[in-house]
């Protein structure tokens, strides 16, 4: 690359534009149009009331042509003024939209049979049901088929006429693009672009017009690969120009999200920093791996793109081959922060043992950062059924009979006092009734929400989530396939190191009761600062490897997976666990007193699967075996985030996630990052701005990240 | 049997291939310039301060038998080392890790244990162990013992060696090491002498005996600018390259001042304060130099 200047191609365009985004725009027509003038929609149901307005707004938003595009489909930003902002939009599209994304639309019915396939079915079976409900939903169906390919043809219509105007070779791009509106999403598609095109379209309307974030791509290179292969067979498509297509795509996922470089707050709209995901590989269910040509394509293309979105998931597991592991040590070293990894042999028999079919179970993909997704077949968009649990302060609880550290309240009842607690077996059966009170309580609340859904609301998505059509019930009120049910456990770190305090302190050294022990803590450690100093230094830390410690956290997940074994749920519901804290450790952190660990009152407790920062000492084959000692096979969800502060060999990162899948690893992602370069983005970004680090279970550019999440980047242990 | 360990370091992913365990043993008859594991020169165990990790709890004051912490008259906390008689005691007491032991005394089966507990990362990977230091074979009996005993358990062994040591050392470990990876430091003996402490003619006979043996070897050349990034010395490289007929390839080892401030932490004064990193367009010239006189592949290491 040295004094080469490679010419700036439309790409390189479409990529400035990005960084170019103005923070504060939105998708000004969609905002201006929902708090616009409109026909009384009051008397309207619910599911009535929604289409109305996905009706109004496919009709009314303009179809902008930007002739470096090769797929056809944007949004118009600018800046909301004041008085826009002051109109309270209608019920139910405000910010969080009329979904809440988070979940995998059934691409294969997209492209094998068209959406005017799929409304026709829907109406055959709402004929064949007779009921109002299952009416009301096929004709919903049917409307907003209707308003989806109408707006694609009005999108077609501008590009022909718009393509006038144009010079090759942008005039054959355009028109390209026209000729696949006037048959997709509408019919099937015929080939690999207008299959792209077809999932650009309904993706752009659920992200950008109703407005959700977190909408999946899932395996791009199961549904995609017939087409593929069809055309890269007859040589009707150079494989060079499929890498170029698919790099299209994957930079138009980063113009819906708002990720512009300076993404510092959330946008003012419903697709604020939308988190897109791509699933690769995978073995089905022979055994045989699905990772192919068309997945290395997508991983070129995403090397071409150098954006953070799509993440792109690679599955594997601790005997992938040669291929698999060659490309995911490419990936993980060339794409960084952009791709994490799954491990098939945990998540594949837990979703079998949590009842999914094995055909599904094999056909898993990830959605909203770690969370499991089965891709077309499950509504994980009900918001509302997923809780994040947060493991610390019920020890707390466990060692204060039963009381809530942070309220006060009672949150378990027949808890017994502190001072009848003698070991560190009866603590942790103590930890375990607490968590199943809880646990109890949240999952008869979820289940009491999902049965109060209406049946009268309707949701676009319905249509391809498998269940929905043949049901003619909407996806929220129990119309999928599966309904899930989400219970993330998170503080895992605090939880064992302070496991392992107090089975030091209290019942080895019999330094003090654990009365007196849980005194000092709740004043805060004040006056005890030897004890405190003596828990830091001394006591084993989960995250190093070591048996002692990592005992205490292997116990206490499986206490807890053996709580939610212990429950039962209905039919088609999936009890989808894991030990996860999203972002939520942060205001935990800030709320809890200090704990037996030594963390003083609001200091910050461990995230997701990672130990408490600062206390993994011993290289990154110690936290791995460390992390392999939880519960994981017990669990569907991610939650690692690695931190290397120089680069690694290709070949020993992927040796380093197949060894870790074959301890047991569930999930791992990482970051190439030191300490002195964050600390530099932090004070000039402008001169870190494609700098990108994961988060959670996604990738972001650095520099827009809040400042609590800038400060824990900084904070993980580097490696190396 | 027992030998002086300073370090073990897990993923160790620059000396051998796979994913490693490195355990550097202390002690070395050299004195490189450059060297930048400083506290492995001497075989008796040390103490590291760094100053900046110091939260001045004091602890170290009152558990130093000696006297060797105190405050010093600016106020600051000052080390004696002169009173210092390398107990560690201090190094116990430092919660803040400020003060650190660097050297203690491990046995075999210690040492092996700790290595093993990343088998599974080195069978996925092709790893194994790597002995380095200082120098291995100057704690020859213990080195011995860790590669028999590595071998029993099937691991893969390295040794990074400077091969200054008597022939019958190297040959006796020779059918127990997968990998030797030799230093080749300066083709000049003069100034080899001069910037190691140490003659040539021994480690070059050593290197190339142990190839006749059939030992396996990547040649390792650490290339420091003003002293040995000199076109004769890339002509030596590739020559001696082309004599060794069981060589796998060169490693060019560009410095890295890492070595300035470890000196610093151990009392002693760096020998070389001004070297810095060389440019990656210098370092890709060396390459062209060695790789133009020789096919054996040419490398940057690390």
């Amino acid at each position: 690359m040295n004094g080469m200047v490679s010419p700036e191609t439309n790409l390189d365009r479409l990529r400035s534009r990005v960084f170019a985004g103005d923070n504060r725009a939105c998708f000004i027509e969609r905002e201006s149009i929902l708090r616009g003038p409109a026909r009384e929609a009051g008397a309207l149901s619910a599911g009535d009331r929604y289409l109305f307005t996905l009706e109004r707004l496919l009709a009314g938003i303009s179809t902008p042509i930007e002739c470096d595009d090769v797929f056809l489909g944007r949004m118009v930003e600018a800046p909301m003024d004041d008085a826009l902002r002051s109109i309270e939009p209608p019920d139910g599209w405000g910010l969080g939209g009329a979904s809440y994304g988070h979940l995998t639309l059934d691409w294969d019915t997209l492209l094998r049979k068209g959406l005017a396939a799929v409304a026709a079915e829907a109406h055959a079976q709402a004929e064949e049901l007779g009921t109002p409900d299952a009416k009301a939903f096929a004709s919903r169906c049917v409307r907003s088929v209707a308003a989806v390919v109408a707006f694609s043809r009005r999108y077609a219509d501008a590009a022909e006429s718009h393509a006038a105007t144009l010079a090759e070779p942008e005039k054959s791009r355009v028109l390209k693009a026209a000729t696949a509106l006037r048959r997709v999403p509408e019919h099937p598609a015929d080939d690999f672009f207008s299959a792209l095109q077809s999932v650009w379209m309904l993706h752009l309307v659920t992200s950008c017009v109703i407005g959700a974030r977190d909408f999946g791509l899932g395996r791009m290179d199961r549904y995609l690969l017939p087409y593929y292969r069809l055309e890269i067979g007859s040589g009707t498509l150079p494989r060079a120009q499929a890498v170029d297509l698919l790099a299209h795509f994957l930079m138009k996922c980063n113009e819906i999200t708002g990720t512009a470089a300076w993404n510092h707050q959330p946008k003012p709209t419903p697709s604020q920093s939308s988190k897109q995901y791509v699933i690769l590989g995978g073995r089905d269910a022979s055994g045989a791996e699905s990772f192919n040509d068309l997945s290395l394509a997508i991983l070129e293309a995403a090397e071409r793109v150098a954006m953070p979105e799509p993440v792109i998931t690679i599955r594997m597991d601790g005997n992938s081959s040669a291929v698999v592991l060659g490309a995911a040590g490419r990936a993980a070293t060339r794409l960084g922060a952009q791709v994490h990894f799954f491990n098939d042999a945990v998540m594949i028999p837990e979703l079998i043992r949590r009842g999914a079919t094995p055909a599904d179970a094999h056909d898993y993909g990830v959605v909203g950062c770690c969370r499991v997704d089965l891709p077309g077949k499950m509504d994980s968009g009900l918001i509302m059924t997923y809780h994040y649990h947060n493991c610390v302060q019920w020890l707390l609880a466990a060692l204060d009979g039963g009381h809530d550290p942070v309220s006060g309240a009672v949150i378990a009842q027949a808890v017994r006092p502190v001072s009848a607690i003698t070991s560190s077996e009866e603590l942790l059966t103590q930890f375990r009734d607490v968590a199943a009170a809880c646990l109890g309580k949240a999952v008869a609340e979820a289940l009491a929400r999902q049965s109060a859904q209406s049946t009268e609301q309707f949701h676009f998505e319905s249509l391809l989530l498998d269940g929905c059509v043949e049901q003619c019930r909407d996806c929220h009120a129990g119309g999928a396939q599966y309904v899930p049910q989400g219970h993330f456990l998170g503080g895992i770190g605090t939880l064992a190191n302070s496991l392992a305090a107090i089975d030091l302190v209290v019942f080895r050294e019999k330094r003090m009761g654990l009365s007196d022990f849980m005194a000092c803590c709740k004043r805060n450690f004040e006056g005890a600062d030897e004890l405190r100093r003596h828990i830091l230094r001394d006591t084993p830390k989960f995250g190093n490897g070591n048996p002692h410690a990592d005992a205490f956290a292997a116990n206490a997940t499986a206490a807890l997976a053996n709580v939610l074994d212990a429950i039962r749920l209905p039919a088609r519901h999936l009890l989808l666990s894991g030990f996860y804290s999203l972002d939520s450790h942060h205001h935990w952190g800030r709320e809890l007193p200090a704990t037996p660990d030594g963390r003083l009152a609001g200091e910050p407790i461990s995230e997701n699967q990672s130990p408490v920062y600062g206390t993994d000492r011993a290289g990154v084959t110690a936290l791995l075996r460390s992390a392999a000692s939880l519960a994981l096979r017990r669990t569907v969800m991610g939650g690692l985030n690695v931190t290397f502060a120089g680069a690694v060999p290709e070949a020993k990162l992927a040796a380093l996630v197949a060894t870790y899948f074959g301890m047991g690893g569930i999930h791992i992602g990482f970051t190439f990052a030191d300490r002195a370069a964050l600390l530099d983005a932090r004070a000039h970004p402008e001169r870190h701005r494609s700098l990108c680090v994961r988060l959670y279970g996604f990738s972001e550019f650095f520099v827009s990240l809040s400042e609590d999440e800038q400060a824990e980047i900084i904070s993980r242990t580097a490696n190396q | 049997m027992n030998g002086i360990v300073f370090d073990i370091q897990k993923f160790s992913i620059h000396d051998g291939p796979g994913i490693r365990t490195t355990v550097f043993l202390k002690g070395c008859p050299l004195r490189c310039l450059w060297c930048h594991n400083p506290e492995s020169q001497e075989r008796a165990a040390e103490i590291s301060l760094i100053p900046s990790k110091c939260i001045g709890c004091g602890h170290c004051f009152q558990a130093c038998p000696q006297g060797g912490h105190v405050m010093g008259e600016d106020g600051n906390r000052a080390f004696r080392r002169e009173r210092c008689q390398r107990c560690g005691v201090c190094t116990e007491k430092c919660y803040a890790k400020a003060l650190e032991l660097i050297g203690r005394e491990m046995s075999v089966e210690e040492v092996i244990a700790e290595v093993e507990k990343d088998k599974p990362f080195y069978e996925t990977s092709g790893g194994g162990l790597t002995i380095s230091g200082g120098e291995p074979l100057f704690q020859f009996e213990f080195t011995l013992a860790l590669l028999q005993e590595a071998k029993r358990r099937g691991l893969h062994t390295c040794i990074e060696t400077s091969g200054f040591a008597p022939f019958e050392r190297l040959e006796q470990i020779r059918p127990l090491v997968d990998l030797f990876l030799y230093d080749y430091k300066e083709t000049d003996p003069a100034r080899h002498q001069e910037y190691t402490g140490a003659p040539r003619e021994v480690i070059v006979d050593n290197l190339i005996r142990l190839d006749q043996l059939g030992a396996k070897t990547i040649l390792r050349c650490p290339i420091i600018p003003g002293l040995n990034a000199r076109a004769d010395h890339f002509a030596g490289i590739a020559a001696m390259a082309n004599r060794l007929h069981n060589i796998l390839e060169v490693n060019l080892m560009p410095y890295h001042p890492l070595g300035q401030s470890k000196s610093e932490r151990i009392g002693k004064a760096a020998a070389m304060e001004d070297a810095t990193f060389p440019e990656a367009a210098t370092v890709a010239t060396w390459e062209a130099a060695v790789s133009a006189a020789t096919r054996v592949p040419v490398k940057k290491g690390s």
